[in-house]
């Protein structure tokens, strides 16, 4: 879900994706960095990223991750899902 | 639609997936240069790996390792793996062999159009008893019904001369003109017979060949239709080939290599009464009108059958009717459905107890190898390796040999049964790779995996390989040497070979009482007049000239006229309610014929001038004593209490010893005789002659006589030596493959008892050592390791001493040619058993007895 809400805003690499998370996160969700290709396989598998290699800005060859419409798709489904099962657990532990 | 174009993009991975791998190592490599602590982003082997798991195909670059490795495994041990795959092939090409012929006899649909609308007609009495339908009958159905648009008859077996060769008779198949075009059979080249061309009686005569008859005779000569040849010594025309491997399921089950058409029946075997003869009988088929349910149709002809019985009330009876039995069980009759049925349970169940056995024994082996390597297996696991990974390792192994032993199975089976088609249907089997073999192949292939594989494997991963490797497998070893799956296997092997030996001890001795039977024939000739009294033929003033002309021959001792020859191919069966479960072969007979047979004649007279068919009978001894308990039953009526299948009742004149002579080897059979009569020498009769010395040097003599009256009688004289033999030909084959299957097993039984003895000796050298050093006796001992496969082999035989019982009394009350279980067939069958088992421990562990102590101590 955050690598998908990561990409709805632009296509990034790799390294970038892991920058933006570990930025917008405050340094909160550190994980190692490769864990995030098997995840990328996997979003690519399920037609969810598109990636093409693109000569980045400081003269690397990297690979852009783009979000297709299915991928826009899944990411709405798994926000709604997420706020609602968020907003049951925030209700429970105020009223318990 | 996800789920679909997720699997393409997976494809599209698999295809192109070196190039994508080294593209992600890029990616990781590029983003490890970005971050300034690469340390971070874990380690990139097993990143890659994960990434390449989420593709799917890591699994089966997995399974091509296994198999690799089972391969290179496998090919170390040429001796084992060749072992194995004798076996599995033999059996899987068994299993599959027998199941092509049940799917081509039973399961497979008829291969006709419209198969639903055909029925075949049987008569049926109400008494219990079903007729088949006189030619004049089924003509009287097919003009006189508005419910079937098409009535087709046919007749099987009846042989011809082929092109003017009189050395040897070819198997025919009448048939209506409109059978092939009605059926849509069409020709491979030339045309099938049409109702319009070849359904009058003045038609050009025809014939139409079979494809394997014009391979194998002809020679595939491409000028063949419209060539001219001679059929009983009369010109016709070959108007069609059949296309290859044609079997709709409604052609003979035997080599019926041409058709000629029914309504030329007095063409091609002049003087036959077929087309009049309301005794006789052909079979009758009909399609029936869309929509019409078989109750309907029967209700409907209830009519013409009524009317057949006021027309005819000598040959119907009042409350007949005609019985439409439907094609989807191939025309089977209900009544004989738990018999069928008997058959197929009984020949898949030998089949599999073959299969049992040696997949018991497979088992054991790989059991057996297992153990061996288990020090290997203890060092995988220590490296790492998986119980699972271990696992698949043996699985592996029995995965290979199960596929290759299927795939060679289904080889073997197509060769066989290629090569067994033309005497099984008349033409070489077309193996039909359809969802059924594959399935069975499939099904029989994963039984011996699962058999083979996984049972042995399951067992060795259940211990606790870890611990094996501290002290070198030992106590690991030790354990799975005594485990139970190792007893139950010896047990099956040896309980499957007791079963089969007994069934094929069985089938042996019953052909050893078939090559006795009650009739002499060494010295007897047998003329066959195989075409019948043309009108202008007297069949009496012919008769009574070749009687006297062969009776002058010198080398002449005696001779008879009968409807049928002993031991000769076709007789009349009755069944009678007074005798259940007793065919009964019916034959006319001159008075004579027991003489000249050298039948006994235990009480009353023989035939004389006073007695005729309708008022007289000699029974024989099984038949007197089957219907009335006893041999003295002379002026007794027969039947008993019903009437006889031809409605009459007669007198006994005489008994006579069991002839056996048509069913030999059947211990259901008895015969019945009545007296010739001249209507019989009009429709069909053979000449029987006793020679002196030799009757070889009687048959030219014979023949010679014959076209001497009539040149255009043609008859054909042999030997009845050689009747005995094609009918023995038969049940010896039967009888030799249950042997064979027999002995393979024990075989198969022997070699499992023998090496797991020396398996098991061999493991416990250092016990066995240690316990002789301390002054053990060697006797004690050698009873101690025996005990360990002798007892579960011992279960075995109990068992299949037990399932053997059963089995012959099962196959004795349904009919099957089996002889009765008696107490020298048991012991030496179970002296065999226990003789070889025997033999096989004790060679094992008297050698691991004999071994050198001190040495053996060292060594360990």
């Amino acid at each position: 879900m955050l690598i998908l809400r990561v990409l709805s805003v632009q296509p990034l690499h790799g390294y970038a994706i892991a920058q933006k998370i570990h930025l917008l996160s405050g340094d909160e969700l550190s994980v190692e960095e490769g864990s995030l290709y098997p995840a990328l396989q996997k979003l690519l598998l399920k037609g969810w990223v598109k990636a093409d290699w693109l000569v980045s800005e400081n003269g690397r060859n990297v690979r852009e991750y783009r979000i297709t419409a299915a991928g826009k798709k899944q990411l709405e489904q798994e926000l709604s899902e997420y706020r609602r099962m968020s907003k049951a657990i925030e209700t429970l532990l105020n009223n318990a | 639609m996800g789920f679909f174009s997720e699997y393409l993009r997976r494809l599209w991975y698999l295809i192109n997936r070196r190039r994508l791998e080294r593209e992600l190592q890029r990616e990781m490599e590029t983003h490890r240069e970005m971050m300034g602590e690469p340390r971070r982003f874990g380690n990139v082997l097993r990143l890659r790996e994960e990434s390449r798991d989420v593709w799917g195909w890591n699994r089966v670059d997995d399974v091509c390792r296994d198999l690799k490795f089972a391969f290179r495994s496998l090919s170390h041990s040429p001796g084992f793996t060749a072992g194995a795959l004798l076996v599995l092939t033999s059996v899987i090409g068994l299993n599959l062999v027998l199941f092509q012929i049940y799917n081509l006899l039973v399961l497979k649909p008829l291969q006709v159009r419209d198969a639903q609308s055909i029925v075949e007609f049987v008569r049926e009495s109400g008494l219990g008893r079903k007729a088949p339908i006189p030619y004049p009958a089924a003509e009287y159905i097919r003009s006189h019904n508005n419910v079937l648009p098409a009535v087709l008859t046919t007749s099987r077996q009846r042989y011809v001369f082929w092109n003017g060769d009189f050395e040897k008779r070819w198997p025919a198949q009448l048939v209506s003109a409109n059978w092939f075009e009605e059926l849509g059979i069409g020709a491979a080249a030339g045309r099938v017979f049409r109702e319009s061309v070849d359904g009058e009686v003045n038609a050009a005569p025809a014939v139409i060949l079979t494809h394997y008859f014009w391979v194998s005779q002809l020679n595939s000569d491409p000028n063949t239709i419209g060539t001219t040849i001679r059929i009983n010594d009369r010109p016709a025309t070959i108007v069609g080939i059949l296309p290859e491997n044609q079997y709709s399921g409604l052609e003979f089950i035997s080599e019926s290599p041409m058709f000629l058409p029914m309504e030329q029946v007095d063409y091609f075997f002049p003087g036959t009464t077929l087309k009049t003869d309301w005794k006789g009988y052909v079979d009758t088929y009909a399609r029936v009108k869309p929509g019409m349910s078989l109750v309907a149709v029967r209700e409907s002809l209830r009519t013409v059958v009524a009317e057949l019985a006021l027309q005819r009330p000598a040959d119907f009876n009042k409350g007949e009717w005609l019985e439409p039995l439907p094609s989807s069980t191939h025309f089977e009759d209900p009544d004989d459905r738990p018999q069928r049925l008997f058959t197929a349970i009984g020949f898949g169940f030998l089949a599999l107890l073959v299969l049992a056995v040696a997949c018991a024994n497979l088992s054991n082996f790989i059991l057996s190898r297992g153990i061996g390597r288990l020090r290997e297996l203890n060092i995988r696991m220590a490296l790492g390796a998986s119980r699972w990974r271990v696992m698949r390792l043996l699985i592996a192994e029995s995965v290979l040999l199960a596929g290759t032993g299927a795939a060679a199975g289904v080889i073997l089976a197509s060769v066989v049964l290629h090569q067994t088609g033309p005497f099984l249907i008349g033409m070489p089997f077309a193996v039909g790779v359809d969802w059924r073999t594959v399935l069975s192949a499939l099904c029989i292939a994963a039984a011996a995996v699962f058999a083979v594989g996984l049972l042995p494997t399951w067992t060795i991963s259940r211990r606790d390989l870890g611990s094996g490797i501290k002290d070198g497998g030992y106590s690991v070893t030790a354990s799975l040497t005594r485990t139970r799956l190792r007893s139950i296997l010896t047990a099956v092997q040896v309980g499957g070979s007791f079963v089969l030996l007994l069934l094929a001890a069985l089938t042996a001795r019953n052909l050893y009482h078939a090559l006795s039977p009650g009739v002499d024939f060494k010295k007897v000739a047998v003329l066959n007049v195989p075409v019948l009294f043309d009108k202008n033929i007297d069949a009496s003033s012919y008769w009574s000239g070749l009687r006297r002309s062969v009776a002058s021959l010198a080398e002449t001792e005696d001779l008879a006229i009968v409807q049928y020859a002993p031991l000769g191919t076709v007789m009349t069966v009755w069944q009678e309610p007074d005798a259940p479960g007793l065919s009964i072969n019916a034959n006319k007979i001159e008075p004579q014929f027991f003489d000249l047979m050298r039948v006994p004649l235990i009480t009353g007279r023989t035939f004389d001038a006073s007695d005729t068919p309708d008022s007289s009978v000699i029974l024989s001894k099984r038949l007197a004593i089957a219907v009335y308990g006893t041999v003295d039953v002379l002026g007794k009526r027969f039947p008993r209490t019903s009437r006889s299948t031809d409605n009459r009742i007669r007198t006994i004149v005489g008994i006579v010893d069991d002839a056996h002579s048509a069913q030999f080897d059947a211990p259901n059979a008895a015969e019945l005789y009545l007296p010739m009569d001249a209507a019989q020498l009009r429709r069909s009769a053979v000449m029987i002659v006793r020679a002196r010395t030799d009757p070889r040097l009687l048959l030219a003599p014979m023949r010679d006589a014959s076209r001497a009256i009539d040149s255009r009688l043609l008859v054909e004289a042999h030997l009845m030596s050689r009747d005995f033999e094609t009918k023995l030909r038969d049940r010896a084959v039967m009888s030799s493959v249950v042997a064979a299957l027999g002995s393979m097993t024990l075989l198969l039984a022997c070699i499992g008892v023998f090496g797991v003895i020396s398996y098991s000796s061999s493991l416990r050298r250092k016990e066995i050592s240690i316990r002789l050093a301390l002054g053990a006796n060697r006797r004690s001992l050698l009873v101690l390791l025996m005990k360990q496969s002798l007892g579960p082999a011992a279960v075995g035989g109990a068992g299949g001493l037990i399932i053997g019982l059963a089995s012959s009394q099962i196959l004795q009350s349904h009919r099957v040619y089996v002889g009765s279980l008696d107490a020298p067939v048991l012991i030496s069958v179970a002296a065999v058993v226990a003789i070889t088992c025997v033999c096989a421990a004790l060679h094992p562990a008297s050698r691991a007895l004999r071994a050198d102590i001190a040495q053996t101590l060292r060594d360990e």
